[in-house]
């Protein structure tokens, strides 16, 4: 079916300008969003690394900073992903270079793709979380 | 000079090629995945919020003070976490948007609604990029608040 789809779209279709402005802002929002999220993501660990420092004997000082550098690992993962499929984009629509055009599209693939296996384990623990809410709730705990 | 300007674009031109759609093709169903997911994320919640209400006010009323008798922060607090599932409904609404786009596109053979894939992809990335930036912003100020103390 995939595959049908992709041989039956048959014209090299070439992106006319409005389809190069599209793809141009779209690359620089999505540059932005990822420097962005970096910078927030150092400044959270900035914080909960003060705050391990300074706190040591609080009782969620050793959970806080170990989530605070695995949530600081999974971003740094997605966002330097998205910021070099942006930088070959950028590149590729400046120079009209297609290699590094494809590149940059199988780049923001893999940003996707890391994107949806976090959702997938996210949405494990979130569904576990509500069972157990619910199950509290009906047990009247 | 105009035309002649314009064939040197497009004898240059970039295409969407077998590999690139390829890819475009593979991003839209990853998108779409995660927007459906999130959706129905979205509605899990909401009906646990709806079953657990009680529960949950009992809790705010142990742990904060806020319970119904206080009436405007009570209400608050459910409308921020409601208003939360609403806004990101509408950012993932956008990527399925894209998703969508991108498929029709590729099944039409029209290169018009593949960029009007690109559109919404782009007003996903907006909307997170504005979120992004006031999550630094907030973190910024926390930062502050704890050098100050």
């Amino acid at each position: 079916m995939t595959e049908d789809i992709l041989t039956t779209f048959k014209p090299q279709a070439e992106l006319n300008d409005e389809g190069l402005s599209e793809l141009s802002q779209l690359t620089q929002w999505a540059r932005w969003n990822a420097i962005l999220s970096l910078l927030a993501m150092v400044c959270s660990f900035t914080m909960n690394l003060y705050t391990a420092v300074k706190f040591p004997e609080a009782p969620d000082a050793i959970a806080s900073f170990t989530m605070a550098i695995l949530s600081a690992l999974l971003s740094l993962l997605l966002n330097t992903t998205l910021l070099s499929a942006t930088g070959k984009l950028k590149t590729s629509l400046e120079g009209y270079n297609q290699e590094l055009f494809n590149m940059g599209l199988a780049k923001l693939t893999r940003y996707f793709k890391i994107t949806g296996i976090l959702t997938i384990i996210a949405l494990v623990f979130i569904i576990f979380a509500i069972i157990i809410g619910l199950s509290a709730i009906a047990t009247g705990q | 000079m105009e035309q002649k300007i314009q064939d040197s674009l497009s004898e240059f031109g970039l295409k969407l090629d077998d590999e690139s759609r390829s890819s475009l093709y593979k991003t839209s169903r990853w998108t779409k995945f995660i927007s459906v997911a999130v959706f129905s994320l979205g509605a899990l919640l909401f009906i646990f919020f709806i079953a657990a209400k009680d529960k949950m006010t009992f809790y705010l009323n142990r742990e904060m003070g806020i319970n119904a008798s206080n009436g405007a922060r009570f209400w608050i607090f459910f409308s921020m976490i409601f208003l939360m599932i609403a806004i990101i409904s509408v950012i993932y609404y956008f990527l399925f948007k894209f998703s969508a786009n991108i498929k029709k596109g590729f099944e039409t053979e029209q290169t018009d609604t593949v960029i009007e894939g690109f559109k919404s992809l782009k007003i996903y990335f907006i909307i997170t990029t504005i979120l992004s930036g006031l999550i630094l912003l907030t973190n910024l100020l926390g930062i502050i608040s704890k050098l100050i103390q």
